[in-house]
C-alpha cells in the first residue's frame, strides 16, 4: 500500500519547485512573503508528517498516545483533562487518539480524488482546447449539464449505490469534481494554442500530443496546481460531509466526520466529540485554501499581497 | 434580447436532457436489488415481485425507451418509489420549501458577501483585505454539520429556543402573523449556515472583479468628480462587477441545494434535501433520480432568471 | 551546412519574366474567416484577410511582402505555411502541391520550409530553455540526438550569433533582438530552402533591426535561402528585398523588382507608402501622400478599387469598376491594380 501523505506530500513541494525553476525567478522568495500563506504551508507539513508517521506506526501495531479503537467503559465521556487530553467518547475510545487516526484517512482521500480529478480535468479540458470544434462543443455540454447536477449529491448517491467504502468515496469524488479543472484547462489551452510558440512548433511539424504535453500543458501548470491544492480542500470536506451522514468511511475506522455522527447523540454534554473533530476539518481546509491562494497571488502578480 | 432567450432556452433543454439522462443511468444500473427489503418473502412470491418491479420501471424495455417511459412517468405523475408512493407528489411537497430556503440563504449570502467583497477590495492589501481574505477559507473550510451543531448548542443550550423544524408544536393555531414570525426564526439558522460558504466565495468574486474595474477609467472620473468612496465603490464599481456575479450564480445555487442535505437533516427542515437523506438511507432510488433532476431543474431556471434580471438592472447590457 | 538545390522542375508556369526560377509558386490564395451570428450561429459573413493572392519565390533570393497592419500578410503566411486551413488557391513548393498532401506528408515537408515570427516574445515558449527550443525540430524529425544533436544545437546557436553556453537558459534572460536570434536558430535547424520571415524586425530597435537583417542576409549568400520577407513598410525592405509585392486589404495591389518598384511606383497606394518612409537622398524630393481615412473594414470592403475612399488620384470609375493587375510601363513584369495610373 502507498503511503499517501508522503507521496503526495512531496508532489506538492516539487510542483513549487517547478515553479521555483521554471517560472520567474524568485518563487519561494516571494512566496515566503505570504506570511499567512507561509504558516498555512508548514502547518500542512506538519500535518503531512503526522499523518504518515501515525499510518506506519498504527500498522505496526504502535499506538501513540492510544489504541484509536481501545475501548474503556469506565472512561466513557470523560472530559479533555489528563491522559486523555482532547477527551473520551461514547465507549471510552481517546478522542485526540481517534482524530490522530483518521487524518491520514482524510489526505489520502483528498489527494487520490484530487489525482484522479486532475486526469479527467486535463484531459477532458486539453481535448476540448486544443481541438476545438465539435470535440469542444460536446466535451463542454458535458460539463455544464454536470455542473447543474449539485455534485454532492450526485456524489452521495453514487456512493450510496455502489457501497459506502474509502475507495468508492475517492472514485466518486474524483469522477464528479474534474468539471471545474477542465473549464480551467481548456480556457488556458484556448489562450494558450493562439500562441506563437506553438504556431512554430506546428510549422516545425511537432505533433499534435508533443505540442498538448511539452508546450500547453507546462504552460498551464500554474493554474492547474492552484486549482488542485484547493480540490484537496473541497474534497476532504466532501469525504468529511459523506462520512457524517454515514455514507463515507464506516466505523470502526475512524473519520474526523463519522467521530461527529457518533458524537450528536451527547451533543449537548459531550462538546468535545464535536469540537475537536470539527476543528480537526477546520484547520486542514483551510490551511489548503490558504496555500492555494498563496500559490495563486504569487503566480498572478497584478493583484498585489494580500495574505 | 429574444433570440438570446430562444438560445438560452435551447441549451438549457439541452443540459437537462443529459442531465436526466445521467439521472437515470442511476436507476437503470445501479447494482443489487431493487426492491425496498424487510419482510422475508418466499422464492416465489420473490419472483413475482421481481417482476412487477421490472413492469414498474420498464426494465423490460431496451434503455433508451425505458429513459423516454421513465421520463413520462415522472411527469405524469406515475413514477412510484419503492413504497409505492408517487414521486412527484412527494417533490412537490418539499419543493416550496427548499425555494424558500434558498432564498432567504441568498439574500444573505448577498446581504454579507458584498460588503466583504467591497471592503477587501477598498482597502486593498491592508489588514482589512487580509483578515476578510482569511475569513472567507475561515467560512469556506467550515463543515456546514459542525457549523449545523455549534448553532445548535449555542440557540438549544443558553438561549432556550427551539429551531428544529419549520414550526413549533403548539403554533398553528395562533395567529398567521405569529406563524409567519415563527417560520422564519426556523428558516434562519438552516439558511445562515447554508450562506456561509456563498458568502465566502461571493466576497472573494467581488473583491477580484472590483478591483478589476477599479483601474478604469470611469472610476477616475467618478473620484475626480467628488464622488465619496463609499458611493463610488457601491455604484459605479459593483454595477460593473454583476457581471461575474451573474455568471457565479448558478455555482452558488447548485453548492446550496447540495449543502441542504446536510443542512436539512439536522435542522429536520422539510426540504428536498432531507428527502434525499431519507431517500439515500432506504435506498429509494426513484426518489433519487427525481431530487438529481429537479435539483439541476432548479439550477438551470436560477441561472436562467439571474441573466434576464442583469440585463434588467443594467440595461447598457446587451445579451447576446 | 550547405543545401542541395534539387531543381525539380516547377508545376506552374511562371507569372512573369520577373521571377524567372520560383521555389514557391503562390496561385489565388484565399484565406476567409467566417464571421457568426444568431441563435445558430450562422454565418453572416466574412472576412476576407486574404482574397485572391499570387506572387512567385524567387530560388535563392528574396520578396518582400509589404502592407499595412491588418491587411493580411501573416494570414497569408500561416495559410501558405498550413497553419491556417485556406479558402482556395493553390501553393506549389518546389513543384509539389502542399494544400493536397496529406497531413504525414505535410508534416516531414515542413522540413524544407521554415518561419520567422514577427513577436520575440510569444514565440518562444518561456518554459523552454533555449537548448530545448532549438533541438526540438532536430529530435521530432529524428535527424540527430545524443552528442551529435547537442553539437549541432551549438553551432546553430553559434552561428546566430549566439554564445552556446546559453543552452540552458530560458528566453526571458535574453534581450529582444537575442531571442529573435533563438527564433532564427530554431528555423535553421532542419536546414530549409525557404524561409517565410513574418516582419521579423518590427518589433525591435532600429539598431537592433540592421544586425538582424545583416544576419538573414549573411545566411541567405552561404546557405543559398530563399526568403519571403514580410513587412508594413516599404523602408525596411528596400535593400533586402529582390522583388516586392504591395498589399492592400488581402490582395496585392502592385509587384515589381525592388529598383523599379522604388524607382517607378504605378499605384497611387505605392506611391502614398513611399512618401511617408523616411529616405536617405535629400535631392529627392517628394510631396508627403497621407492615405485619407480609415483602413475599411475586410468584412465589407468598398466596391470597386478598395482603395478608392482614400486614394489622392481616384476618379469616379474607379467606384464601380475591380481594377486587375495588369502591366504597366517600365520594366517588363511589373503589374499594378490601377485604372488610372499608366
Ligand atoms: N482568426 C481570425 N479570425 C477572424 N479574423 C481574423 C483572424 N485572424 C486575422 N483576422 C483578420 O484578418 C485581417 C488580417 O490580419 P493579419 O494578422 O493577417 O494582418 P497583418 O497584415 O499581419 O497585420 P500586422 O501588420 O498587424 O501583423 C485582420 O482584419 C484581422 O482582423
Ligand atoms: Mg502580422
Amino acid at each position: 500500500m502507498v503511503e499517501p501523505a508522503k507521496t503526495f506530500g512531496s508532489s506538492l513541494a516539487e510542483g513549487l519547485d517547478v515553479q521555483t525553476t521554471r517560472m520567474r525567478p524568485g518563487f519561494v522568495v516571494r512566496f515566503r512573503r505570504r506570511r499567512v500563506a507561509l504558516l498555512a504551508f508548514w502547518f500542512l507539513m506538519v500535518l503531512f508528517f503526522v499523518a504518515v508517521a501515525t499510518f506506519i506506526t498504527s500498522r505496526l501495531g504502535i499506538h501513540i498516545p492510544f489504541d484509536p479503537d481501545a475501548q474503556n467503559m469506565s472512561q466513557r465521556l470523560s472530559p479533555p483533562g489528563w491522559p486523555h487530553v482532547l477527551g473520551t467518547d461514547q465507549f471510552g475510545r481517546d478522542v485526540f487518539a481517534r482524530i490522530l487516526n483518521a487524518s491520514y484517512i482524510s489526505m489520502f482521500v483528498g489527494f487520490l480524488a484530487v489525482a484522479i480529478e486532475l486526469a479527467l480535468g486535463v484531459l477532458v479540458g486539453a481535448a476540448a482546447g486544443y481541438f476545438g470544434g465539435w470535440i469542444d462543443n460536446v466535451l463542454m455540454r458535458l460539463v455544464d449539464a454536470l455542473l447543474c447536477i449539485p455534485s454532492f449529491l450526485l456524489i452521495l448517491t453514487l456512493v450510496a449505490i455502489v457501497s459506502p467504502s474509502i475507495w468508492v468515496i475517492i472514485a466518486a469524488i474524483g469522477v464528479l469534481s474534474w468539471m471545474e479543472l477542465a473549464r480551467l484547462v481548456r480556457a488556458e489551452f484556448l489562450t494558450l494554442r493562439e500562441m506563437d510558440y506553438v504556431a512554430a512548433a506546428r510549422a516545425l511539424g511537432v505533433p499534435a500530443w508533443r505540442i498538448i504535453l511539452s508546450h500547453l500543458l507546462p504552460n498551464s501548470l500554474a493554474p492547474v496546481l492552484v486549482s488542485a491544492v484547493l480540490g484537496v480542500a473541497g474534497a476532504i470536506l466532501t469525504e468529511a460531509g459523506l462520512s457524517f451522514l454515514g455514507f463515507g468511511v464506516q466505523p470502526p475506522q475512524a473519520s474526523w466526520g463519522n467521530i461527529i455522527t457518533d458524537g450528536k447523540t451527547y451533543l449537548l454534554d459531550a462538546w468535545w466529540l464535536i469540537i475537536w473533530p470539527g476543528v480537526a476539518i477546520l484547520l486542514t481546509t483551510m490551511a489548503f485554501y490558504l496555500t492555494g491562494e498563496g500559490i495563486r497571488e504569487v503566480l498572478d502578480p497584478k493583484e498585489g499581497k494580500r495574505i | 434580447m429574444i433570440t438570446y432567450l430562444v438560445r438560452r432556452l435551447a441549451i438549457s433543454i439541452i443540459l437537462l436532457a443529459i442531465v436526466s439522462l445521467l439521472s437515470f443511468a442511476i436507476i437503470r444500473f445501479a447494482p443489487g436489488s431493487k426492491t425496498a427489503g424487510g419482510e422475508e418473502m418466499s422464492p416465489k412470491k420473490l419472483a413475482a415481485a421481481e417482476e412487477a418491479r421490472r413492469a414498474k420501471y420498464h426494465l423490460n424495455d431496451p434503455w433508451y425507451s425505458q429513459y423516454f417511459l421513465v421520463m413520462k412517468d415522472l411527469f405524469s405523475n406515475k413514477l412510484v418509489d419503492y413504497n409505492d408512493r408517487p414521486v412527484h407528489e412527494q417533490i412537490v411537497d418539499r419543493l416550496p420549501w427548499t425555494m424558500l430556503l434558498n432564498a432567504v440563504s441568498l439574500v444573505l449570502v448577498f446581504g454579507m458577501g458584498i460588503p466583504l467583497g467591497v471592503a477587501g477590495a477598498r482597502f486593498r492589501g491592508g489588514w482589512r483585505d487580509t483578515s476578510s481574505a482569511v475569513g472567507a477559507f475561515f467560512l469556506l473550510s467550515l463543515p456546514g454539520f459542525f457549523v449545523s451543531y455549534m448553532l445548535c448548542i449555542l440557540l438549544v443550550k443558553y438561549i432556550y429556543v427551539p429551531i428544529l423544524g419549520v414550526g413549533t408544536f403548539g403554533m398553528q393555531f395562533s395567529s398567521w402573523w405569529q406563524q409567519a414570525l415563527d417560520t422564519g426564526w426556523h428558516l434562519f439558522a438552516p439558511a445562515l449556515v447554508l450562506a456561509l460558504p456563498g458568502v465566502a466565495v461571493q466576497s472573494r468574486y467581488v473583491r477580484a472583479s472590483l478591483i478589476e474595474s477599479l483601474s478604469e477609467d470611469y472610476i477616475r472620473t467618478a473620484r475626480a468628480k467628488g464622488l465619496s468612496e463609499s458611493v463610488v465603490y457601491y455604484k459605479h464599481a459593483l454595477r460593473n462587477s454583476l457581471r461575474p456575479m451573474v455568471t457565479f450564480f448558478g455555482f452558488l445555487l447548485a453548492g446550496m441545494i447540495a449543502g441542504s442535505v446536510i443542512v436539512e437533516t439536522i435542522f429536520s427542515y422539510p426540504g428536498m434535501g432531507r428527502l434525499a437523506y431519507e431517500a439515500l438511507s432506504k435506498r429509494n432510488l426513484p426518489v433519487l433520480v427525481a431530487i438529481n433532476f429537479y435539483s439541476a431543474v432548479l439550477v438551470v431556471m436560477g441561472n436562467l432568471l439571474a441573466d434576464m434580471l442583469y440585463s434588467v438592472v443594467d440595461p447598457r447590457v446587451r445579451l447576446e | 551546412m550547405t543545401t542541395a538545390t534539387t531543381h525539380t522542375p516547377p508545376m506552374l508556369t511562371p507569372m512573369s519574366t520577373l521571377v524567372t526560377d520560383p521555389i514557391m509558386q503562390v496561385r489565388n490564395l484565399k484565406t476567409y474567416f467566417p464571421v457568426r451570428k444568431g441563435i445558430l450561429r450562422r454565418t453572416v459573413g466574412h472576412v476576407k484577410a486574404v482574397d485572391g493572392i499570387s506572387f512567385d519565390v524567387p530560388r535563392g533570393k528574396t520578396i518582400g511582402l509589404v502592407g499595412e497592419s491588418g491587411c493580411g500578410k501573416t494570414t497569408a503566411a500561416r495559410t501558405i505555411l498550413r497553419l491556417i486551413p485556406p479558402t482556395a488557391g493553390q501553393v506549389c513548393f518546389q513543384g509539389i502541391d502542399l494544400f493536397r498532401l496529406p497531413n504525414s506528408q505535410m508534416r516531414r515537408m515542413r522540413r524544407h520550409l521554415q518561419v520567422i515570427f514577427q513577436d520575440p516574445v510569444g514565440s518562444l515558449n518561456p518554459r523552454m530553455t533555449v537548448g530545448s527550443i532549438v533541438s526540438e525540430p532536430l529530435k521530432v524529425h529524428g535527424v540527430a540526438r545524443g552528442a551529435e544533436l547537442a553539437e549541432r544545437v551549438a553551432r546553430l546557436l553559434r552561428r546566430v550569433g549566439l554564445s552556446p553556453d546559453h543552452v540552458n537558459r530560458y528566453p526571458h534572460e535574453f534581450s529582444g533582438g537575442q531571442r529573435q536570434r533563438i527564433g532564427i536558430a530554431r528555423a535553421l535547424a532542419l536546414e530549409p530552402e525557404l524561409i517565410i520571415c513574418d516582419e521579423p524586425v518590427s518589433a525591435l530597435d532600429v539598431s537592433i533591426q540592421s544586425q538582424i537583417l545583416n544576419l538573414l542576409d549573411d545566411l541567405q549568400e552561404e546557405l543559398g535561402l530563399s526568403y519571403a520577407f514580410i513587412a508594413h513598410n516599404l523602408a525596411v525592405v528596400e535593400h533586402f528585398c529582390d522583388v516586392v509585392a504591395v498589399m492592400y486589404l488581402g490582395k496585392i495591389v502592385e509587384l515589381a523588382s525592388a529598383p523599379e518598384l522604388y524607382g517607378n511606383p504605378k499605384h497611387p497606394y505605392t506611391i502614398a507608402l513611399l512618401s511617408a518612409a523616411p529616405r536617405p537622398e535629400p535631392n529627392r524630393k517628394r510631396a508627403r501622400i497621407i492615405p485619407g481615412g480609415e483602413v475599411p473594414s475586410p468584412i465589407s470592403p468598398p466596391s470597386g478599387c478598395p482603395y478608392h475612399p482614400r486614394c489622392h488620384m481616384a476618379k469616379p470609375e474607379c467606384k464601380t469598376v475591380v481594377p486587375t493587375l495588369d502591366p504597366k510601363q517600365g520594366e517588363p513584369g511589373h503589374v499594378a491594380a490601377c485604372i488610372v495610373t499608366t
